[in-house]
């Protein structure tokens, strides 16, 4: 037992640090909020040259053949510097989806174009209106009909973070005849893919994504079993949204602080009012908190081990902390922080989002509850 | 980072839990609730596992100790935490009486003392808190007055655990009326038999004997029962803090306390339903769980802190742990007392109370939590001053 950072990884956050301090300063993540785009591909490019987009992935496929921590570790920062980048979708959530399901030549295919930075992937799992697919084992209305050489896919897919700029969907689908769920790989570009933006709290760029009969040749269906893929990214989507919920929280902590030392009211700093000082101290605690809890949650992922309960109880505390996190940086900045001119208001929603992606805090309340045999 | 024991410390976590279960009676419900009998059993049981070389195995092997990892001495807290706490009030030994002795004592100090402490025959008491000074603690008023080659203490202390039963006090008195508040105490070591020291004791809302006051009438102690230097006691004070906050594993007694919450769940019923299926109380239970997780791992944290060379904890970080630890504790009383309802609140001794009213006892407990040891105001002043840099 030793949770502090080993040197690799202390390396790893070291260089993210510096590197996101001078890449991606706060007025690029304001800028890309309004993007069309939604991320310099110039800032995607340097990720891919420091390695960062294949961490996760094989060595044989040009990865470096780390585990889901090591990712988190770099996702934290991101969530602190608020770097707007398709890493999640792509990385943490589609190409390890392929690494663990896909078949060889699949692998071969998508990953070091993924680690090269030359694929942009987007997971299109959701069924409109049904958030919690996957965590329960909701119906897939998305429909896979079997053809000749493959399939043709009708449905429509709800929250695809950044589907509308994604070379490749991850689109889940149940196939028609079998009832059976299944993973297939769809060209963005194919016929009859229409993928409309929408506009978030965050503005993440979050997409709709409508599938009318497109067709998908067999070999780009996933041969492993649908259900554990999903459930496994979904982990991996829960696990990297309270390490950057908490890269933001840390942020916050530094912000209000900052705050509390300098700005003078009734002729002291108002750091020196305990129920200023106090707030930063519960910020301090929840922010801990959440880093850890996060960590654990991760390294037992990366292990290999049934991660399921470590995962919930994770987001489950993540998603509460954050949020009081948020809320106590808002009100010690008073009227200041609700200015959008401000970072208090990116962060603020940033976090809100996160709060609801892969899961919310009684959602994952529910699956602990479950998981401890109530 | 690796969250996994080694296999040599997942062994002793299992000899541990198999020795507990062998040793300890039926009857033991826990250091407060077990009564008299109770605490004639914590002696005995802290010479047994002295004998096992458990009681201090953390400690250098000069002092009697085993050189042990920090990590198994957090394995054997937390087995202590689960089973009640069957050291007694002997855990303050060696949690934090022991290492500020080690840390300050003079030689032959070090040489009495840890011995009797290693091998689980001695008791002591804290002497701190005051009636006009708690939370101020710099502020103390009692008072060590130089005569000769003695000192004459005059004063009273109070909120005095265990000092009924004590050998000893570590206690605090002023040495110097002129000096600023914190450069005037000095610690001294006070045998409780000496002329002059009487004990009162204070019902508190845990029931049993376990608060007093202390009263010090011209209690007259030699010179070699100051520990550490003359009114450098402060510097001690810090040391003891950081020990005692983070000396328990807490975040045990409350997963003991889930644990119980599920197992009545799954037992009672409710609008013709198991309890167990109750929603509301399905998250209740999850949150007290996340929380318990999430102190764990802050524990874990400063444990990996304190044991990896090159590191160690930030100043506030026992406080940072100590804040989280102690408003789950809080949490986890309260969700005790949910769930079992108006039966929870049969308390012990009563026929019929649930779990012979352990889950009653746990809230009762759990209300001095975010108290003892520094308020949790107190805890966040020190995140936000020490920890965070913020002004006074």
């Amino acid at each position: 037992m030793d949770i502090t950072l080993s040197e690799q990884e202390r390396m790893l956050q070291e260089q993210a640090r510096s590197f996101l301090a001078k890449e991606a300063p706060l007025e690029l993540a304001r800028a890309m909020e309004h993007d069309a785009r939604g991320y310099p591909p110039a800032l995607w490019k340097k990720m891919a040259e420091l390695g960062w987009l294949g961490i996760p992935l094989p060595e044989a496929h040009g990865g470096a053949g780390l585990g889901l921590l090591e990712l988190t570790i770099i996702i934290e920062e991101m969530g602190k510097a608020l770097a707007p980048t398709p890493l999640i979708p792509t990385v943490a959530l589609g190409a390890m989806a392929v690494a663990e399901g896909g078949s060889e030549e699949q692998q071969r295919r998508i990953l070091p174009r993924v680690a090269g930075g030359e694929l942009v992937l987007s997971v299109a799992y959701m069924e409109h209106g049904r958030p919690d697919l996957g965590w329960v084992r909701d119906v897939v209305a998305t429909a896979a009909h079997k053809t000749k050489d493959g399939y043709t896919v009708t449905g429509q897919k709800q929250f695809a973070q950044y589907a509308h700029v994604a070379d490749m969907l991850l689109v889940l689908a149940q196939e028609a005849a079998s009832g059976k769920p299944l993973w297939l790989l769809v060209d963005r570009n194919a016929p009859g893919v229409t993928v409309r933006h929408l506009s978030t709290t965050a503005a993440d760029h979050q997409c709709h994504v409508e599938l009318k009969n497109v067709a998908v040749p067999s070999q780009d269906a996933l041969p492993g079993d649908a259900w554990t893929l999903l459930e496994r990214m979904l982990q991996r989507g829960a696990i990297a949204t309270c390490a950057a919920m908490t890269g933001g929280a840390q942020r916050m902590l530094e912000i209000t602080t900052e705050y509390a030392k300098t700005r003078v009211q009734f002729g002291r700093p108002i750091g020196t009012f305990q129920a200023v000082s106090h707030r930063c101290a519960d910020m301090a605690v929840e922010t801990e908190g959440a880093r850890y809890i996060t960590y654990e949650a991760a390294w037992a992922y990366s292990q290999g081990r049934d991660a399921a309960l470590d995962v919930s109880t994770a987001k489950a505390y993540v998603s509460d902390a954050v949020r009081e996190v948020m809320l106590n940086g808002h009100q010690a900045h008073g009227a200041i922080g609700f200015s959008e001119e401000h970072p208090v208001p990116l962060y603020s929603r940033r976090a809100k989002m996160g709060e609801a992606l892969f899961g919310s805090a009684s959602l994952h309340r529910e699956r602990v509850a479950r998981l401890l045999g109530m | 980072m690796d969250f996994a024991w080694t296999a040599e410390d997942a062994a002793f976590a299992k000899e541990l839990d198999d020795f507990l279960k062998a040793e300890l009676p039926p009857w033991w419900r826990g250091m407060f609730t077990s009564g008299e009998r109770g605490w004639e059993y914590t002696k005995e049981f802290c010479q047994k596992i002295a004998k096992k070389g458990w009681l201090t195995m953390a400690w250098p092997k000069e002092y009697g100790g085993g050189d042990a990892s920090l990590w198994k001495q957090v394995i054997f807290r937390e087995a202590m935490a689960r089973a009640g706490e069957p050291r007694g009030s002997q855990y303050m030994n060696t949690n934090w009486i022991g290492p500020t002795i080690m840390q300050f004592g003079t030689e032959e100090q070090k040489r009495y003392h840890l011995t009797r402490i290693s091998k689980g025959d001695v008791l002591w008491c804290q002497g701190f808190s005051e009636p006009n000074f708690g939370s101020d603690l710099a502020s103390l008023q009692t008072r060590a007055a130089q005569d000769g080659d003695d000192y004459v203490i005059n004063g009273q202390k109070i909120w005095t655990s265990y000092a009924e039963r004590a050998e000893f006090c570590f206690l605090l008195a002023r040495t110097n009326q002129d000096a600023p508040k914190h450069k005037g105490i000095s610690v001294f070591i006070v045998p409780m038999k000496t002329r002059g020291v009487t004990v009162r004791p204070i019902m508190s809302m845990a029931g049993g004997d376990d608060f007093n006051e202390v009263f010090f009438e011209d209690v007259r102690v030699p010179r070699s029962a100051m520990l550490g230097a003359k009114d450098e006691g402060w510097r001690v004070v810090t040391a003891v803090l950081n020990f005692e906050r983070i000396g328990l594993a807490r975040y045990e007694a409350a997963k003991w306390a889930v644990d119980e919450v599920i197992a009545y769940a799954k037992r009672s019923e409710t609008h013709g339903r198991s309890l167990a299926k109750d929603p509301l109380l399905r998250q209740r239970v999850a949150d007290v769980y996340a929380r318990y997780r999430v102190a764990r791992a802050l524990n874990y944290r400063l444990a990996s802190l304190m044991s990896k060379k090159g590191e160690s904890p930030g100043p506030a970080d026992a406080s940072l742990t100590r804040i989280h630890n102690i408003l789950m504790t809080r949490r986890a009383g309260d969700l005790a007392m949910e769930a079992l309802g108006l039966e929870g609140r049969l308390s012990e001794g009563t026929a019929d109370a649930p779990l012979a009213g352990m889950l009653e006892y746990e809230w009762r407990k759990s209300i001095s939590a975010t108290i003892a040891a520094g308020t949790l105001e107190i805890q966040k002043d020190q995140v936000a001053t020490r920890g965070l840099g913020l002004p006074r």
